[in-house]
Order: C-alpha cells, then sequence, then structure tokens
C-alpha cells in the first residue's frame, strides 16, 4: 500500500474518523501511532525491528541527555556567584562529555543500522573487486532488504537527539509519543524529514475538525494525484525507455531525456510531498515544506535551498555547520591564511565542509559510485562558484549586466535548469559506468535534430498531449505561486472559479492521468 | 558593537544590518555566510562560536549577535 | 453537524459533476461497433424474464445461441458469458441475475484457461463489472475480485480510455449513437445476433487432425478458481437452480494443444461428482470428429455462426431428453474421439 493508492485512501478514511471521534480526543496521539504501525505492516514491513531500534535509542539516549541538561541547570541555579569560572567551567565540560558520550553512541548505533541495511552491499562488492585481484576469496552478498523508510527516519530520529543535546528541545518522556514521531505515517516513506520542536507538539496536541483544514488537504492531495498520474506516470516509461536503450539514441535525445527526467522526478516527488501534506492536514498536522519552485532558482546553490529542503537543511544544520566550525577545519583555515589570497582563505572552512556534505549526500541517496560522483559534482559547481564569484561579478560590470535585467534572470534560471538536468544524469542510468558512457554521448555525439523520433522517442502522440496539458498547468500554478501563496490567490477567486479548478484537475486524471501500474508503482523517492 | 558592524558590513556591503532583523528565517544570510561570518567573528573577539550556538535566534539581528558575543565573553 | 452538512453537499456535488462528465466521455468514447455495447443494454432489458442463464467464456459466448435454445425448449434465455471471464466473475455475475430474475437454469461453459490463470487482466474484469447490474454486486466484486487499484478502471470508464484526441472514433460514436438503428438497439454489425450471441464469419483454415496422441500434462486449476467453482455449484444448490458445466467443442488442433485433454475433464468431472452437479465434456461427443470439423470453427477453440448453432441445436436436444428423464448415454464416449486410435 503505497500512500497514493486506492486503498490507502480508505484506510486513511477510517483513520480519519476514529481520529475525530469525541470521545477519543485525548488519545488522538494513541491513534495516530496505531495508525503509524498498521500502515508500515501494510507498506510491507513485516520486519520491525530496525525502526524499533532506532525508536528506544533515539528516545532514551534524548532523555537521558534530557537529566543530564536538567542537571546542569539545577547545579548552576543553586550555586548561583557561589562558585568560581573555574569550577563552573569545569563542571559544564564534564556535563557536556558525559553528553558527547551519549550522543555519540546514538549515532553510532543508528547510523551503523542505516550503512548495514543499506550499503553493506557496496563495500562488499567493492572489497571483493579489490581483493579478488589477488585472491580468490569473496565475500556474498548479504541482500539484506532495506526498511522502508530507513533513510529518513534515522535523519529524523538523530536530529532530534541533537537538537536536546544542543538545548534546543526538551527531551519527551514517553516512549509511545517518541515511537509516533520516528514513525508518524505519511512521511515515514520519503519524508519530509521533521524537526522535533515543530512537528512534536503538533503529533501530541488535540486537533478539533475543521472544515478549512479539510478543504486544503483535500485540494492538495488532488493536486499531488494530478501531477503523479498526469505528468509523472505518464512520464515514467517513456522516459527509463531513452535510458535503457540509451545506446540507440543520439547525445541530443540522451540531453532532452535528462530534461524530461528531472521535470519526472520533481512532479513525482512533489506530489507526493502534496498528497502527504495533504492527508497530513486533514488531521491537523501541518509538514515542513520541501519545495519551493526549484526549477525557478538562479544558481545551484539555491536550487539545494528550494529543492527537497527539509533534506538539505538537516545536512547544512547538523553536518555542515559542525564540520565547518569543527577542529580541522578551524586548523585548516589558519593554515589558509598563510598561503592564499584573504578572500579565499575564509572560504576555506566552507569548502571543507562543502565536500564532505556533498559526498555524504550523494551517498545518502544511494550506495553507489554515480551518486557519489553525482554528490561530489554538485559539490564542485557550487565550490568553483563560490570561489569564482569576484571573477564572474568582474566580468558581469564589463559586460554591462544588470541583475533586475529580467533577460539575465531568465538566462540564469535556464542555465541553472539545464546544469540541474544534465547532472541528473547519474541517478538517471541505471549504473555508474552507463551514465559515464551517456555523459560522454552527449558530449561527443550532439546535434540538433527536429524528427519527432529525436524528440519523443516511442511516446504516443496523444500521451504527448495529456503530458504537456499537464506540464503547463504545472507551469503556470507554479509562476502564480512565485508572485504570492497560491492558497491566497485562490481565496480571491469566485466560487465557481475555484470548483472549474477542481472539476478540470479531477476530470484530467481520470482521462489523461496514467492508472494501471502507476497508482501501485510506488515513489521514486522512496529507494532512497 | 562597531566592531561587529564593520565585520557584517564587509560579508555583505549590501545590506542594511541595522534593520534587518530577520537574516537567518528570512534567507539573507546563507550557510556560507554564517561559516565565514563565525571565523571573523572567532578570530577578531577571541571567542569560540560552537555548534551549540549555531541557532537562528542567536543571529536573526546585528543585536542578537551582539548579545552572544557579549555572553560568550562573559563565559570565558 | 455544519460541517457534516457542508461536507454532505460537496460530496454530492462532486459525484453529480463525475456522473456528468462520465455519461459525456462514455457517449463519445465507448466504441459503437463492439457487441458488448448492445448486449449489455439487452441485459438491462431483459430483467426480470430470464429463466435459462449462459455463463463462461469467450467459447460460451460463440457457442450458446439463446434463439436456438429458446425455441426448442420454450424458455428465456441469455447469454452473459465474457471473453476469458474469471470464475469468480462468473459466480458474481450468477449471483446478480439470480436476485432479478426467476432463474431455473445456469449453463456454464467451463475453460482450461481460466480456470487455471492465477490473475485475470483487468480488462477481463472491466466486462464482468459492465455486465453486474446491481450496486451490491459491484460493490462486492470490486471488494472480494479486484485489487484497489483496479477501482479505478471499474468505476471511471474515463480511465479507460486511451486515446481522447482521436477525432475519427468519436464521430463515428456519435453519428451511430444518435441514429434510429441505435435507439433500437441494433448493433452495426452482423456478427451480432442478439442476447449475448456472436456468431464469427470465418472459417478455421489450419490443420486437420485424424488421430491425436496424447502427451504429458502439467495443466492444473489454480486453487482460488476452485473455491469459486465449488462456490457457484454450492449457491445453485441452495437456490434449487439446475446446474450444468458443459465444455463446449474445440477443433483438433486445440486438443492437441491441451496434451491431454482428460486431465482437464477428469478434474471437472471429479469435482462434479463430488457436488453433485451435471458435467458434459462436448469434446468426448461420439460425432465430435465427424461433426464438428473444421468449418464449424472461427479459429482454433472458437465455434464460427454456423457451428455455434449447430452446437446450440445439439446442445438443447440433449437437454431435452435429459429433463425429461430419458438417457444420454449415448451421446458421450469415456474418452475424446480423437483420442481413440491411440487405444
Amino acid at each position: 500500500m503505497t500512500i497514493n493508492s486506492m486503498s490507502f485512501l480508505v484506510f486513511f478514511l477510517g483513520i480519519a474518523i476514529v481520529y475525530y471521534l469525541p470521545f477519543l480526543k485525548k488519545y488522538q496521539w494513541a491513534v495516530l501511532l496505531v495508525a503509524s504501525y498498521l500502515f508500515y505492516f501494510f507498506a510491507g514491513t513485516d520486519n520491525f525491528i530496525y525502526i524499533l531500534v532506532t525508536t528506544m535509542t533515539t528516545h532514551f539516549s534524548a532523555r537521558m541527555i534530557g537529566r543530564k541538561n536538567k542537571q546542569q541547570e539545577e547545579w548552576l541555579r543553586e550555586g548561583k556567584g557561589r562558585r568560581t569560572k573555574e569550577e563552573t567551567a569545569g563542571y559544564k565540560a564534564r556535563i557536556k562529555s558525559e553528553k558527547n558520550r551519549i550522543v555519540f553512541f546514538d549515532i553510532a548505533v543508528n547510523i551503523g543500522l542505516l550503512i548495514f541495511v543499506k550499503y553493506s552491499n557496496f563495500f562488499i562488492f567493492n572489497i571483493n573487486r579489490i581483493v579478488t585481484l589477488e585472491s580468490n576469496i569473496e565475500l556474498k552478498a548479504l541482500n539484506i532488504l532495506i526498511p522502508l523508510g530507513i533513510s529518513y527516519y534515522t535523519l529524523q530520529s538523530i536530529g532530534y537527539v541533537l537538537d536536546v543535546w544542543k538545548g534546543k528541545t526538551q527531551a519527551e518522556e514517553n516512549l509511545l509519543k517518541t515511537a509516533l514521531f520516528v514513525s508518524y505515517f505519511p512521511q515515514i516513506t520519503q519524508g519530509p524529514i521533521g524537526r522535533f520542536a515543530k512537528l512534536a507538539p503538533q503529533l501530541f496536541g488535540v486537533h478539533r475538525f475543521s472544515w478549512q483544514n479539510l478543504s486544503f488537504g483535500c485540494q492538495r492531495i488532488l493536486w499531488g494525484f494530478f501531477k503523479k498520474a498526469v505528468i509523472a506516470d505518464r512520464m515514467n516509461s517513456f522516459v527509463d525507455e531513452i535510458f535503457l536503450h540509451y545506446e540507440q539514441h543520439s547525445g541530443f535525445t540522451l540531453f532532452l531525456g535528462c530534461i524530461y527526467f528531472s521535470i519526472q522526478a520533481y512532479a513525482d516527488f512533489s506530489a507526493y510531498m502534496d498528497i502527504a501534506s495533504g492527508y497530513s492536514q486533514i488531521l491537523g498536522i501541518g509538514l515542513e515544506e520541501n519545495f519551493k519552485r526549484p526549477f525557478f532558482s538562479q544558481s545551484l546553490a539555491e536550487y539545494w535551498r528550494r529543492w527537497h529542503i527539509t533534506l538539505s537543511s538537516w545536512f547544512r544544520d547538523y553536518l555542515f555547520y559542525p564540520l565547518s566550525l569543527s577542529a580541522p577545519a578551524v586548523k585548516l583555515s589558519r593554515i589558509g591564511r598563510k598561503y592564499l589570497p584573504a578572500r579565499i582563505a575564509k572560504l576555506v572552512p566552507s569548502v571543507y565542509a562543502m565536500f564532505l556534505v556533498w559526498f555524504a549526500t550523494g551517498f545518502w541517496h544511494d550506495a553507489s559510485w554515480r551518486y557519489i560522483l553525482w554528490g561530489i559534482a554538485n559539490g564542485v559547481i557550487m565550490i568553483s562558484s563560490m570561489c569564482l564569484s569576484e571573477q564572474f561579478q568582474i566580468w558581469k560590470e564589463k559586460l554591462h549586466i544588470r541583475e533586475e535585467n529580467k533577460f539575465w534572470q531568465f538566462f540564469r534560471r535556464l542555465r541553472t535548469f539545464l546544469l540541474i538536468s544534465l547532472l541528473k544524469v547519474f541517478p538517471a542510468a541505471s549504473s555508474t559506468g552507463n551514465s559515464l558512457r551517456i555523459l560522454k554521448k552527449i558530449v561527443t555525439d550532439f546535434r540538433i535534430e527536429l524528427s519527432y523520433q529525436a524528440w519523443f522517442p516511442g511516446l504516443i502522440k496523444n500521451y504527448l498531449a495529456y503530458i504537456l496539458f499537464g506540464l503547463i498547468l504545472f507551469l503556470m500554478v507554479g509562476i502564480k505561486q512565485e508572485k504570492e501563496p497560491f492558497r491566497e490567490y485562490m481565496e480571491k477567486k469566485p466560487f465557481a472559479f475555484r470548483w472549474c479548478l477542481y472539476v478540470i484537475i479531477l476530470c484530467a486524471i481520470l482521462s489523461f492521468g496514467m492508472f494501471g501500474t502507476g497508482l501501485s508503482g510506488g515513489f521514486e523517492y522512496a529507494q532512497y | 558593537m562597531e566592531k561587529l558592524m564593520k565585520i557584517l558590513k564587509e560579508l555583505r556591503p549590501e545590506i542594511d544590518f541595522e534593520k534587518e532583523t530577520n537574516l537567518i528565517d528570512g534567507g539573507i544570510l546563507d550557510s556560507f555566510d554564517m561559516v565565514s561570518l563565525i571565523g571573523e567573528l572567532n578570530e577578531s573577539f577571541g571567542i569560540e562560536i560552537s555548534f551549540d550556538d549555531m541557532e537562528p535566534e542567536n543571529f536573526n539581528s546585528a543585536g542578537q549577535i551582539y548579545q552572544m558575543i557579549l555572553r560568550l565573553l562573559n563565559e570565558d | 453537524m455544519r460541517n457534516i452538512k457542508k461536507i454532505a453537499v460537496r460530496l454530492i456535488l462532486i459525484l453529480l459533476v463525475l456522473f456528468l462528465f462520465e455519461t459525456v466521455v462514455e457517449f463519445l468514447y465507448r466504441p459503437y461497433n463492439r457487441y458488448s455495447l448492445y448486449a449489455i443494454r439487452e441485459l438491462k432489458e431483459c430483467q426480470g424474464k430470464i429463466d435459462t442463464l449462459f455463463l463462461g467464456t469467450s467459447t460460451a459466448y460463440r457457442g450458446f445461441s439463446p434463439d436456438v435454445f429458446d425455441e426448442c425448449l420454450e424458455t428465456f434465455s441469455f447469454n452473459a458469458a465474457t471473453a476469458s471471464q474469471p470464475v469468480d466473475g462468473t459466480l458474481a455475475l450468477l449471483k446478480d441475475q439470480a436476485e432479478r430474475n426467476p432463474i431455473e437454469r445456469v449453463v456454464i461453459g467451463v475453460s482450461q484457461r481460466s480456470l487455471a490463470k492465477e490473475e485475470a487482466y483487468v480488462e477481463r474484469k472491466e466486462e464482468v463489472y459492465d455486465r453486474l447490474l446491481s450496486l451490491k454486486e459491484k460493490i462486492s466484486y470490486l471488494a472480494g475480485g479486484c485489487t484497489s487499484e483496479e477501482w479505478l478502471d471499474m468505476i471511471f470508464y474515463s480511465t479507460r480510455v486511451d486515446k481522447y484526441l482521436d477525432a475519427g472514433q468519436i464521430k463515428g460514436n456519435v453519428a451511430y449513437k444518435l441514429s434510429d438503428a441505435y435507439k433500437e438497439n441494433k448493433a452495426p454489425m452482423n456478427t451480432y445476433r442478439g442476447r449475448g450471441f456472436l456468431a464469427g464469419e470465418e472459417v478455421y483454415l489450419g490443420k486437420s487432425y485424424e488421430a491425436i496422441t496424447k502427451r504429458k500434462s502439467t495443466w492444473q486449476a489454480d486453487h482460488a478458481n476452485e473455491k469459486a467453482l465449488i462456490e457457484i455449484m454450492e449457491y445453485c444448490r441452495e437456490r434449487e437452480i439446475e446446474l450444468i458445466l458443459v465444455f463446449i467443442p474445440v477443433t483438433g488442433a486445440q486438443i492437441d494443444s491441451y496434451k491431454d485433454i482428460s486431465v482437464i475433464h477428469d478434474y471437472i468431472q471429479e469435482l462434479a461428482d463430488k457436488y453433485e452437479t451435471v458435467f458434459w465434456d462436448f469434446n468426448y461427443y461420439v460425432r465430435l470428429k465427424e461433426e464438428f470439423s473444421n468449418d464449424m470453427f472461427n479459429d482454433k477453440k472458437h465455434l464460427n455462426g454456423a457451428g455455434g448453432m449447430y452446437f446450440s441445436q445439439l446442445f438443447a436436444e440433449v437437454y431435452k431428453k435429459y429433463h425429461n428423464g430419458e438417457a444420454i448415454d449415448e451421446y458421450f464416449l469415456d474418452i475424446c474421439p480423437y483420442y481413440e486410435n491411440s487405444y
């Protein structure tokens, strides 16, 4: 059962009714917990051990750290003005190292688990490659079934423990509530990765049924279904086909394929977000936003602030900042100051942290070299644009380009979009070798063709029309959203206009949408 | 405070740091700016801003940054 | 309370719009030149009158002519067989029709393929779904026989249309559906002979067989299908509906492709005996080779118009004797006639 299936709709309807039963008001969170585990079970998991381990370690680490925080607070309050600075600093350092030990344990267990289930095959494969050069010993692949959503809930849980460690949030005392935070069903399969401070009060609070939540939720679900069925799933088989038989296509077609893939992936992933957020909103729980029209970005760095936001902000807050403030980074920057021009030297810690973060981001997506390459490519482009920004500035002045110039902005958007799409060659291809071969073909075998076959190989013309209809509507909504929130725009419109739009979307889903495989097939990002 | 304003001005000349109170939540300073800024602050004030202090409420305005610096100076 | 009213009003509005949309789409896109369109309309018209129901797969809707049967036995029969009808679909159709008609007897054309098949294509299920007339049976069929992903396809005709921009198709549909012939429920093709009977015009030109040697067959019925078949037999017994299972004649070529038809025959016979049901295998018919030669067939396993009429006559004759309590042993051998030489 995936979140976009008809069976989920029925499942959810049942949950929502129970959830809003007046006499269960105080136990709404318990209803959610039961629903989450039921969903996790229906989604095809019969192995709960991984999520239980994460729940337990998260809960007890957070609670132990929370106690240390309180202990320190009390100690400080009670001895206010009576202790020397040295005494205080010493005490704080002791508590901190105790806290560090717990955090380290928690992260080691959870990341260890993630690496074990997700990456053991990757390591075994690569070790075999090196070892078998000299001997005949070969390690057997473990082929562990990757638990659903582990990449997402692991990060979310670690984030929570780190927040408690920083003293930013209180630790949750009830194990079952922590279990709900880890497993909340609309977001368990592929995010968004929530923050405890924002999500937990909503999960544990009491929600009264509201008409507005229901109607907004339904609208979002409808929009999500539209993107999923009319755009993402319609494009899916055709785009897959291009990359599967890449030898048969010219570099031009493959380049177009990258663009299609990038549109398709966005439609697919954002559709999931809309559906998940819509369902969650009906329950009165707002999820984090994961997208802010990323294809309107003017640079790759901006793109990553607008695409899969909860992932990149997680990496920023819990990996990039600690890394760039860490001892090695400080040391590097000292060395940098000696040998490099001041402007570049300032960037040294960022560059160091960036590189590691992008390596990790690539690796997080999938255990394969092509994702690592993809992550590093992202990092390298951003680092170089950062280092070369002064040169760009000089060029711009020479060419008399003003930032506000509409054409310049459009050019930057287009450039960024093409760059993003080209980088998608790594996720799109079926193996690292293939992605490099496709890239090579794009570079060496690129000549613009005008035939239908070159532009849309194997796509039935009727389907192309459906996809274009979907994309145009998608783009129009995007442009409107850039200017003002779409909800507010819709609110101002008359009732008839709004309902016409809903009806058009509903009918378009039914007639132009792709089902059969689509609705039972899951979402791309759930595999990560 | 003057020293702080000078650092901020150098970092992003086009921003009016006296008035802006939404530096982080408004997305005005990005993560690279933050890392450069912290490096500068550590260097010039002789403090050590750590991961614990990396919170939006410490960096949203020049005033907040100043408060944090004072706090860190006091702790040592 | 206010909320519930608000929700209800909007729900009704949405359903109304959907209904309108579906009606328009179906009018524009459901092909006017497929027999099922007329068969379904006829089925609706005949409600309340049907006493004899033919069910089964494509061999059955090409094999049983209600006209021929009725003339011989003064009954009112209808053929509700559909292509590759899944066995649970047969059960659903039976229940649906039995609720609304004074059904006395049901004749099911069994098929080795739909008994063996594990999962039917959604298109095959649609055919069944479209013929279910009561909401109750429609819902229970969706809940029982289909995955939730297939629901959309069943409920909404619009999801089945592939080419929305095919102007030629729309033009043909609109032109015919507005004509008087359509109002009188006359199909544009003369292969459709009414009440669900389809008379093929082709003649099978494949190889003729004199004798066939048995080979090892691995045919096996699927468990779920077996369960459904048993449920059909039990349902009929409870309601005192006379049930007859029939294996409709096929060509020698088809029998050859079964490798050993007795495996299927014995399987059904055993079930039929166990549940006290009548099973007539017309591939064990005495004069199968002589009377059902290739020119009676549309293709390898489907009777054509002439073959269908002939078989219906034969079937009616056998049934009449059986009904009157006469012996019918003379019609059937203990073995498929094609195998005789191998003994």
